[in-house]
């Protein structure tokens, strides 16, 4: 069955200021799937996903999303590429002086025609979907980490995107509530069919939702190797990803 | 409406953004609304919905329930009757928890609420003096190797050298204006030879200072504030706490410190700048430099520049205290950081009038 690219990198340089992280990413995401991009502390999975998003231009190389070039960081096809996808950020990224409900609304407010009970009706579904919506006039500041995480997520989806980019769901999070984040990401997934991409060392995590990792490394200047996360725990042919998926430290014995 | 409404209305296969969107131009909306007669939406057709396709059938719902109307969805898809159901469940959920229905706090009765204001002004004051006691406490720190002389020369320069120049552009155009403006009135009298007498007594003894104790409120307060604030909003200043480190001693003495050495010597750069711009009135009026000098020497004493330096130093300290302290206070979040600034600023240009309108009092009685 021939699978929809909704992202492809093809030698892309990754890096910032003139300096270069990985020289030769090459890499395709479907549509549809729940991919993860792993790697070593400071191996450039952020850098890659600023690039992804637009929001740093690559050194060399191009991406492209939903068919489109996503390398360029203005214009108004950057602004119809910022409606294929949400992003979520790793603090969660909410505004301080707006409720969680006015976060939600303010993407519709501003990229949508509907008339306002619509808007509100959409942004409330959003937050029961993330299980917030007795939270939904509170402001951010009164959320704990994990609700901040999920009202972000909320945000994102708010515009129903195709694409959604998570910066670290599980990071911080205590085991229960990272496994409901994980249960949500991978309803919103099946429900809505949206492609999600995820920067994430949560092993627990990749193992409950990902269909694909991807393994990035600075030694290798691009991907290492990817699969499903059983292939790269068990078969894959490098240690550094066994070792990585088994929690090992370089050099204990296989 | 001209036409009779229809009583039914088929929905299109997709329920998208888009196809919702192009409904609600068509007035899908108010139809749902605008009559208390059963109405029926034909669903069989939709095999897609997105977020706003749902949300479109909940307010359609909704409208027609407001209007005492009934709506029914034919033919509904089992999977979105299912989403509609779950946010319909959530709803009245989030209505039940105490969450929401604690929301609505009662409404505080005035006197409780001027007695709260009361309480509130008390202790933000008491927490001043505090501070203000613990920075004194703290002074003691200079002469441990502990004192942190890098971060002050750093604010020294920051806070000190690269505001000669601004100071010194704004004391020119204040000796400039000053010479002018006075020359105008003094002319009637035949006197426009005391336009630098006038300008010399002015700016050395009280101008010169103030100008420069301004610019430093609104240029170094106020960063200060910024700084610290933010460094609060990182929990930066948390860490130093559970360290064992005092943030009036580790931060804001070394610039309190620098604040207090700086305002004398900008002061110093805004006069001599403010008398060279009196200068250059009285070269335009036609007097001689020479005159000019002789007319410094003769009005202003040497007495007036020390009391002004020594005022100096007290405004320094004053202002660059102010914004510490806003800093250390500042609440949590990017407001916060700002309302901090922005107090730093005003509390500092304020107490600075005060407090120069008092020393010129105590000036004036001692004859100074």
């Amino acid at each position: 069955m021939e699978r929809e690219v909704v992202i492809s990198c093809e030698h892309l340089a990754t890096g910032y200021n003139g300096v270069t992280l990985m020289a030769d990413v090459n890499l395709q995401i479907y549509r549809g799937e729940i991919v993860f991009l792993l790697g070593g502390s400071g191996c450039g999975k952020s850098t890659l996903l600023k690039h992804l998003i637009g929001q740093v231009p690559p050194i060399a190389g191009t991406i492209r999303i939903l068919g489109q070039d996503a390398t360029a960081t203005d214009g108004p096809e950057r602004e119809h590429l910022l409606r294929a996808f949400g992003m979520m950020y790793q603090s969660g990224a909410l505004f301080g002086n707006l409720s969680v409900l006015e976060n939600v609304l303010l993407p519709l407010e501003e990229f949508t025609p509907f008339p306002s009970d619509v808007r509100e009706a959409i942004a409330r579904m959003k937050l029961a979907q993330v299980g917030l919506l007795e939270r939904a006039e509170a402001m951010p500041s009164e959320l704990s980490g994990g609700q901040r995480k999920r009202a972000a997520i909320a945000r994102a989806m708010a515009l129903d995107p195709p694409i959604l980019f998570l910066d670290e769901p599980g990071a911080g999070l205590d085991p229960i509530t990272a496994a409901t984040l994980d249960a949500l990401i991978r309803r919103l997934s099946r429900e809505l069919g949206m492609t999600v991409v995820i920067i994430s060392h949560e092993l627990a995590s990749i193992e409950a939702i990902a269909d694909r990792a991807i393994y990035l490394d600075r030694a290798a200047q691009g991907v290492l190797d990817q699969g499903p996360p059983r292939y790269l725990r068990e078969e894959s042919p490098h240690a550094v990803i066994r070792n990585f998926f088994n929690r090992r430290a370089d050099g204990a014995d296989a | 409406m001209a036409k009779p409404l229809p009583t039914a209305v088929v929905l299109p296969a997709a329920l998208t953004q888009k196809t919702v969107a192009a409904l609600c131009r068509e007035g899908a909306l108010t139809w749902a609304g605008c009559s208390a007669q059963a109405r029926t939406l034909d669903c069989s057709a939709v095999t897609v919905a997105d977020g706003a396709g749902v949300a479109f059938l909940w307010v359609m719902q909704q409208r027609a329930r407001a209007n005492g109307g009934d709506l029914r969805l034919e033919a509904l898809p089992a999977e979105l009757a299912a989403r509609l159901e779950a946010y319909a469940q959530a709803q009245q959920k989030a209505a039940a928890s105490p969450e929401v229905r604690g929301a609505h706090a009662p409404r505080e009765n005035p006197i409780s609420a001027l007695g709260r204001r009361v309480c509130e002004g008390a202790a933000a004051w008491y927490a001043a003096v505090a501070y203000l006691g613990e920075v004194l406490c703290s002074l003691g720190a200079l002469c441990s190797r502990r004192f942190r002389w890098g971060d002050c020369g750093l604010a020294f320069q920051r806070c000190g050298a690269e505001a000669v120049p601004v100071s010194a552009l704004i004391g020119f155009l204040l000796g400039l204006i000053l010479a002018f403006q006075s020359a105008i009135p003094l002319k009637m009298f035949g006197g426009e030879g005391f336009v630098g007498g006038l300008v010399g007594i002015a700016l050395v003894r009280e101008l010169g200072l103030i100008i420069t104790a301004i610019l430093m409120a609104g240029r170094t307060g106020s960063a200060f504030a910024a700084e610290l604030g933010t460094m609060k909003v990182n929990e930066e200043i948390d860490a130093l706490e559970t360290m064992g480190l005092k943030p009036v001693r580790f931060l804001a003495l070394p610039r309190i410190v620098a604040g207090t050495l700086a305002l004398p010597f900008l002061s110093l750069f805004a006069t001599a700048a403010g008398l060279l711009g009196g200068w250059v009135v009285m070269a335009v009026l036609g007097f001689p430099a020479r005159y000019y000098l002789d007319q410094l020497q003769a009005f202003v004493a040497l007495g007036d520049l020390l009391g002004s330096l020594a005022k100096a130093f007290l405004f320094g300290f004053m202002v660059s205290a102010v914004g510490c302290w806003q800093g250390l206070r500042a609440g949590r979040d990017a407001g916060a950081v700002g309302t901090a600034t922005t107090a730093a600023v005003v509390t500092g240009i304020v107490l600075l009038t005060v407090l120069e309108g008092l020393l010129s009092g105590v000036f004036y009685a001692m004859g100074w």
